[in-house]
């Protein structure tokens, strides 16, 4: 250590390599900083979901009960799922529309499974009421799928805004079918 | 020979409006202090430190505690097994509460040892003493909200001490328990007061320091 640090060497360090000083510093100041984060991160982390939300973050539904042309609605992290059997011709009229005159556009396969079952989070894109037209009797909307009352938005069989002022198609929230019957949503 | 305040434009933008940069250069960094103060005197900054530590893990821990007497104990166990880092969290609230008495009682000593509360500084201590006071209230009430065994026992015996004061003794008692016996509505003052006394003496620190 002697011979490799003499005395004389501290004062004849240039300014570009920086003195120990500098280097105790820097160094000091980074634990500092890894310190405050590893105080910081859990304290913020406490606030986020918790496993008990968590173990309800998915859903699994029997839709064997829902016959053609009926809807239900499920709760799915707080929200309602609208289940939709659609019928043929319900299905048809989604099909045939030009995606092009869409202000949202997106197709209808890739928001359908097998063309009959349709699950959308029921949640008007505008601003989060809840579309009329899952229960029988409901106003459908001049396209026969959903209509907002809050401001009159109208959905399409296929749940894609036609009319009105929503932004964006009622959205298809992540979901697996386990068989025909079983699906897990989320 | 005063430090400057920072001449960057907003500082004195802000500093001509309100003058908190020159407050705090005068009270933090040009306070005149006696060059014979050891590492004993460190102990009153270390617990105004333990002070924010525990307001901090507090109002965090508020937000998954539920007040109430059938559900105090459940949330408190939500707290230790869903909560994201929630057992770190309680353990460092209640261990910190430890930590706290344990760097005040060293404050305390320092004082008696060296003198600290003798003339002019006898208000300091007073202000000292309300502040011990406070921490134990206020650690007493936190003691009880997990609504254990423990808890409910322990409330039930502190409060019934003021019992023993002549004539207002049990009408006493039922006004602190808000009932006949330590119940829910014992417990929701207890969780609003063990919210509110920190912020008390924070505002007390000041007066201290």
């Amino acid at each position: 250590m002697a011979d490799s640090t003499p005395e004389g060497d501290q004062t004849s360090v240039t300014e570009e390599e920086g003195t120990r000083r500098d280097f105790l510093v820097l160094a000091a100041g980074a634990m500092g900083a890894m310190g405050a984060v590893g105080v910081v991160w859990p304290l913020i982390e406490t606030m986020n979901p918790s496993a008990d939300v968590l173990a309800l973050a998915s859903t699994e539904v029997d839709i064997s009960g829902i016959s053609e042309g009926q809807a239900i609605s499920v709760m799915w992290r707080g929200k309602p799922v609208f289940i939709r059997h659609r019928t043929q011709a319900e299905i048809e009229e989604a099909q045939k529309v030009n995606i092009d005159d869409l202000s949202d556009p997106e197709a209808d396969e890739d928001r359908s499974y097998k063309g009959k079952w349709l699950i959308l989070v029921g949640v008007c894109t505008h601003l989060g009421c809840i579309p009329l037209g899952n229960k029988l009797g409901d106003p459908k909307g001049e396209y026969g799928g959903w209509f907002c009352p809050c401001h009159g938005s109208h959905y399409d069989t296929s749940g894609r805004i036609r009319k009105g002022p929503a932004p964006r198609n009622l959205e298809v929230p992540e979901h697996n079918f386990l068989d025909d019957t079983l699906v897990k949503i989320g | 020979m005063s430090t400057p305040v920072p001449q960057n434009k907003v500082v004195q933008w802000i500093e001509y409006r309100i003058p908190v940069f020159s407050w705090a250069i005068a009270h933090g960094i040009d306070y005149p202090a006696p060059r014979n103060l050891n590492y004993w005197w460190t102990f009153g900054s270390m617990a105004m430190v333990m002070l924010v530590a525990q307001i901090v893990t507090g109002v965090l821990l508020s937000m998954h505690y539920t007040p109430h007497a059938d559900h105090a104990f459940d949330s408190v166990e939500h707290i230790m097994r869903d909560v994201e880092w929630g057992w770190l969290l309680r353990y460092a609230h209640a261990n910190g509460a430890s930590m706290f008495f344990v760097v005040v009682y060293i404050h305390i000593f320092r004082s008696l040892y060296y003198g600290s509360y003798k003339a002019p500084r006898e208000i300091l201590w007073w202000f000292g003493i309300i502040l011990l006071l406070l921490m134990m209230a206020t650690a007493f009430l936190g003691y009880v909200l997990p609504w254990g065994q423990m808890s409910f026992w322990g409330a039930t015996v502190i409060t019934n001490l003021f019992s023993a004061i002549p004539w207002i003794g049990d009408d006493l008692v039922e006004w602190l328990w808000g009932g006949f016996s330590v119940d829910n509505p014992t417990l929701n003052r207890f969780f609003s007061l063990h919210y509110l006394l920190p912020f008390v003496m924070c505002g007390l620190v000041f007066l201290h320091l």
